[in-house]
């Protein structure tokens, strides 16, 4: 692993533990700086991270000062959140229909996803798996979705209206802004 | 019963490193503030190689985090971007102090246990 792909691996790490913007750019420098002074003594990336950067990078973060206390509550409310919205906006889009059926199914559905979501390192297998462990994880993760729709598809718990769906989208796009206008001003005040 | 099989020497040291390497970290940097690599040399020099140089970073964070280091930024004597050094607080000292003081007695207590065992001049040699 060339140290490029080191430092990549440890951003994403960290990025996705929800580490603030400024640490991030602040252990990237002093890992960059440390690769560059081993490569000068002659000593490969591994010497330097370990054969599991993931792991090295993780337990970094673990201990670093600035990271945020995590909120497994909040994630999995969070994680319902958007599950729930792209279910019901599926819904209605795939199905052509005005009114979403929420079924035993679908709440599994989402359920499984803000737990997967929540509890596990997701996009280590969306960013860094081989292409047919991916594949395969795609296949199984639509099979189960399948079969949970084909069990809890009774009784309907709820129909859903379009607007009802816009509705709830709505606090989603609006935090997506706020949070989309934060960086940018955050990037306005490093560069200035 | 089977014997377990020896470790090897360097996961021994490994495993003994492993306890030992926060007090080290502060010895190091309480003798002069010192970024990352100039640690991971010093402990070298030491004869004190690590398995992987990185993982002094999760406990220089540790350190950081419970109030034992702090940092700051400074220009290396080789030059070139500024650099990452960490110096102990007073609580970093005294906890390195009663690291030290832990550490003598733990290892008298060790080399007592260990001599037991060891073969001494007075002791016939098998066979002879």
């Amino acid at each position: 692993m060339t140290p490029d792909q080191v430092l990549d691996r440890c951003r994403t790490e960290w990025m996705f533990h929800d580490m603030p913007r400024d640490a991030v750019d602040d252990m990237l420098t002093e890992l960059r700086e440390h690769l560059e002074d081993s490569a000068r003594a002659g000593r490969s990336a591994a010497v330097v991270v370990g054969d599991d950067v993931a792991a090295f990078a993780s337990s970094w973060a673990a201990e670093h000062p600035s990271r945020p206390p995590r909120n497994t509550p909040g994630l999995l409310a969070r994680h319902a959140y958007a599950g729930s919205v792209a279910l019901l906006s599926a819904s209605h889009l795939v199905g052509r229909t005005a009114e979403a059926e929420l079924v035993p199914g679908s709440v599994a559905a989402v359920c499984l996803f803000s737990a997967l979501m929540t509890f596990t390192p997701y996009w280590r297998a969306v960013l860094h798996w081989p292409l047919w462990r991916w594949t395969a994880l795609s296949c199984t993760g639509f099979a189960v979705l399948l079969a949970l729709f084909l069990i809890g598809r009774e009784p309907v718990l709820l129909r859903v209206p379009w607007w009802a769906t816009a509705l709830l989208l709505l606090p989603g796009l609006a935090a997506s802004a706020v949070s989309w206008w934060r960086g940018k001003r955050r990037e306005h005040a490093a560069s200035t | 019963m089977g014997k377990e099989p020896a470790a090897p020497r360097e996961q021994r040291h490994s495993q003994l490193l492993r306890g030992v390497l926060d007090l080290c970290l502060l010895a190091l940097i309480a003798e002069r503030p010192r970024f990352g690599y100039e640690i991971v040399e010093a402990l070298g020099e030491s004869g004190l190689e690590l398995v992987s140089e990185g993982s002094i970073y999760p406990l220089l964070a540790r350190m950081e985090r419970n109030g034992l280091a702090d940092t700051y930024r400074a220009p290396s004597p080789s030059g070139g971007a500024p650099r990452k050094y960490y110096r102990p607080t007073e609580a970093g000292l005294a906890e390195l102090e009663a690291g030290r003081t832990a550490w003598l007695a733990f290892r008298g207590a060790v080399d007592q246990a260990l001599s037991a065992g060891a073969p001494t001049e007075d002791t016939p040699e098998e066979g002879k």
